[in-house]
Formats: C-alpha cells, structure tokens, sequence
C-alpha cells in the first residue's frame, strides 16, 4: 500500500515539474510579448502578414504554373498548329508558294488607254478585302511590294510594262469575289463608265497560279 | 498524503530549476502532462480500490504520456488536430477517475 502510495507520488511529482515548467515557460514567452514596444509588435505583425502574404502569393503562383504545366502539353500542340497555319497563310499571301483553288478571272479591256495604275490597284483592293488569297495580274503573282504606275499611256507593275488587256485572276471564293466585281455601282459598273474599257468576269472552278519567285 | 507531498515537491523543484521549454515542445509537454494526470489519478484509484498494480501503473504511465506525444505529432504532420482526441479520451477518464476518488474519500471518512 505505501509502495503504492510513493509511485504515485513520484508520477505527481514529475506532473507536477512538468505542470510548473510548462507555465512558467508559457508565461515568459507572454512576458516577451507584452515587454516589446507596441511599434515592435506591430513590426512584428507586419511582417508575419508580409510572410503569410507571400506565401499565399507563392502558392498561387505554383498552382498557376502546375496547371500550366498540365495544358502544357496540348497548348504546345495547339501553338504549334496556330503557327504553322499562320505561316502557310503568310507564304501564299506573300506569294512565296503557287496557289490552287477556285476563283475568278476578270478581263479589262482597255482600248483607249485610260486606265492608270490607280485603277488596278483598286480592284486588286477589293478583291483582296473579299477574302482573295493570291492574285496574279496577266500571269504575274503579286505580294504586298507590288507597285503599280502608269507612265506614257501604259500601266506598269513592279516596272513590267502590262499589254492593254488586263487580265486578273485571283483564288479564293468564288461566289464572293465575283459578287464583289459585279456589285451595282461596284468596280465594274464604275470601270465601265470609261470610253473602251470593258470588264468581263466569270467564275472558275479551279485557278491554278504560280509562286512570285520559282 | 504521500502523493501530495510528491505533486508539491515536483512544484517547487520546477520553481527552482525553470528548465526553460522551446516553443515548439510546449503543445508536447502539454499533451504529456495531461496524460500524466490522468495516470497518476488512475493510480490512486487503483490503490484506493485496493487494485494498484506497479507494473501496470508505471507501463501505462511511460505509454500514454510517449503516445499522446506521438499523437500530436502526428497530427501535426498530417495537419489534423488528433490531438483533441486524446485530449478528450484523458479529459473524461480523468474526471471520471476524480468523482470515484471523491466517493472512496467520503465513504473513508464516513461523510455521507
């Protein structure tokens, strides 16, 4: 029974220093609070906020980057599709390539020789904005140097003098173009109006056109 | 009387030594102590029930303060608060173990 007694009282005991070490070692770290500076303290607080803050900001910033890594793979895919269309677009725009596809081919007729460069240039203008992606004028590819001047009744493009009858060709859909020559009061009526030009346009259903340099 | 003389005795040594703790070993000590209480408390249930076992007090003593240690650094490593379990399993037993006390001590001094 005493041996009983003094086990338990060992086990308080060491309850008991434990019980005392513990608050005292609690109450001295409150005293280190409460013995700094307001200005400390809120030093203090300031800068776990900034150290929560960043933390939170570098969580975000490793979320974002795992979920880029995860679309990596497809977003990869799909730049390298963007680009490749992109630079096939630029190369038949550009004429780097020969170009295959329906169109249209119009014909003007200048028996006077009225027309200028100008005049050219403004139907290439609007076929191109009525989605033309390659144009060619009496066989001759244009890109986006191409210049057109008119000097001593004759029409030059890029300094190649053009015979009278203008004939351009222009792939891309061929409804649309056509529709876009032929509007009322379009560039057709508009050509027409001047003595001995007379425009012809007719649908084709396959344009072949070469590239500006073979 | 004995076992006051000791609760008391380890008071006023932790007095004296204040062996300082570090921050993070405090929820530990804290834990540990409560699952000291609850040993010592079942102790002199036993003895007082006349069923104190040395060997079972002084093994249970050493596992559940080890244990409740154990638990709470469990729980801070996988970021769950098991150590409330333990908290609450040390708490009941411990109150339980305090009104059986109680009783013996009225019956004893024949105050009821």
């Amino acid at each position: 029974m005493l041996r009983a007694q003094v086990i338990i009282a060992v086990a308080l005991l060491l309850f008991g220093f434990g019980l005392v070490t513990q608050l005292i070692s609690r109450e001295q770290l409150s005293e280190r609070l409460t013995a700094q500076s307001e200005p400390d303290l809120i030093q203090i607080i300031d800068s776990l906020d900034a150290e929560i803050s960043s933390i939170r900001s570098e969580l975000t910033d490793q979320q974002v980057r795992l979920v880029g890594f995860e679309d990596n793979e497809t977003s990869n895919q799909a730049i390298i599709n963007r680009d490749k269309n992109e630079i096939a677009d630029l190369r038949l725009l550009l004429g780097v390539e020969g170009a295959e596809g329906p169109g249209i081919v119009i014909e003007i007729r200048d028996r006077q020789r009225l027309l200028t460069g100008f005049d050219l240039r403004q139907i290439i203008e609007e076929i191109r904005s009525s989605g033309a992606w390659a144009i060619a004028v009496n066989g001759r590819r244009l890109d986006e140097r191409t210049s057109f001047w008119r000097n001593s009744g004759s029409v030059y493009i890029d300094g190649l003098k053009l015979k009278p009858v203008f004939k351009i060709e222009a792939v891309g859909d061929a409804g649309l173009l056509y529709q876009a020559i032929t509007l009322p009061r379009g560039i057709r009526d508009k050509l027409g109006t001047f003595n001995g030009v007379s425009v012809s346009v007719r649908r084709q259903s396959r344009l072949r056109l070469s590239a500006v340099r073979q | 009387m004995l076992p006051l003389i000791g609760l008391l005795t380890g008071i006023i040594l932790g007095m004296l030594f204040r062996v300082p703790v570090p921050a993070w070993m405090a929820r530990y000590l804290g834990i540990a102590l409560l699952a000291a209480l609850d040993s010592a408390l079942g102790g002199l249930r036993a003895s007082l029930e006349q069923k104190f076992n040395e060997k079972l007090f002084i093994g249970g003593f050493l596992a559940n303060t080890t244990i409740a240690g154990l638990i709470v650094y469990i729980g801070d490593n996988l970021g769950i608060e098991i150590y409330l379990a333990a908290v609450v399993a040390f708490g009941v037993r411990l109150f339980q173990n305090l009104a059986i006390i109680r009783r013996h001590y009225f019956q004893i001094h024949h105050w009821e």
